[in-house]
């Protein structure tokens, strides 16, 4: 019985269908992802500068210890491994979409 | 079943070797009747605008991360579960929203006033269920879908497909029992 009830509650509700727009604005989305995009000059070297000046700083007033070869190596393997965690530590999730689209729409 | 197979694969090869948006768009073509589909059948009636919407964001995300497609399912399944999660997130923002219209609310003109009340009653029990239950109902006796094309649609399996639509007018049959609409 729920089965009918079910039928007619669905047979007089309009089938969906996409509209004609759907199409064009979907390739217009699509060609400006392809658009290369370029953030102004001063965006772009403002951080790069600020890490120059930062190792200059460090090269000028931090002595480091004298480190051996494998010392060295082993420091390098464990800062990588660091970045790569932290990279996929931050990588948004679904949580920041939603809010993000709670608080725009 | 396996032609359909190899050529969504040509074509995501196509378009993995190229980045041009004309091999992406034959993609597009293809699979946006299913992509909207989906989630429709997420959202519920009267929200076919929030369903376009939810479609264009799911083919600029494949667009943007194609590379993130293996290869270990079919392409169409793997991107209608995309088209799925996305459509619940919508769906949650939609009711998270305080002003926002209530979903699946669209109703057939019943004939009588005791149609209307349990037209009511269903549409009201529908929102009550699990998000896949009710995607497979609104997949079956809204949109026509056999059991197959429901497994195929969803990403499970047939007999997974058929015990979601069994357990799905179990809890309706209950919840209008409650409301005293009686089967």
């Amino acid at each position: 019985m729920i089965h009918d009830h079910l039928v007619r509650h669905f047979e007089g509700t309009r089938a969906p269908s996409l509209s004609p727009e759907f199409a064009m604005n979907l390739r217009r989305r699509l060609r400006a992802e392809r658009q290369p995009r370029t953030a102004p000059v001063i965006l772009r070297w403002a951080p790069r500068v600020y890490w120059l000046l930062v190792a200059a700083g460090l090269v000028r007033y931090w002595r480091p210890a004298m480190l051996t070869p494998a010392q060295m190596l082993v420091l390098a393997i464990v800062g990588a491994a660091v970045l790569l965690t932290l990279r996929s530590a931050v990588r948004p999730g679904p949580l920041p979409r939603i809010l993000r689209e709670t608080l725009w729409r | 079943m396996s032609a359909i197979r190899d050529e969504d694969a040509i074509l995501v090869a196509e378009f993995t070797r190229s980045r041009r948006v004309e091999d992406f768009e034959r993609l597009v073509e293809r699979h946006q009747q299913m992509v909207f589909r989906v989630a429709v059948s997420v959202l519920g009636p009267n929200s076919e605008r929030d369903a376009e919407d939810v479609a264009q964001d799911v083919f600029l995300q494949v667009f943007r991360r194609i590379g993130d497609f293996q290869g270990r399912s079919r392409f169409s399944s793997w991107l209608y579960r995309i088209a799925y999660n996305r459509a619940l997130d919508r769906r949650r923002v939609i009711r998270a929203k305080p002003d926002s219209a209530p979903i699946d609310t669209e109703r057939p003109a019943p004939a009588s006033g005791r149609d209307i009340l349990r037209s009511d009653a269903i549409a009201d029990c529908l929102t009550r269920l699990p998000d896949a239950h009710r995607a497979a109902i609104h997949l079956h006796y809204w949109l026509g879908h056999t059991m197959e094309e429901i497994a195929q649609t969803l990403g499970i399996q047939s007999g997974t497909a058929k015990s979601w639509l069994f357990r799905a007018r179990h809890l309706l049959a209950r919840c209008l029992a409650l409301k005293g609409v009686h089967s």
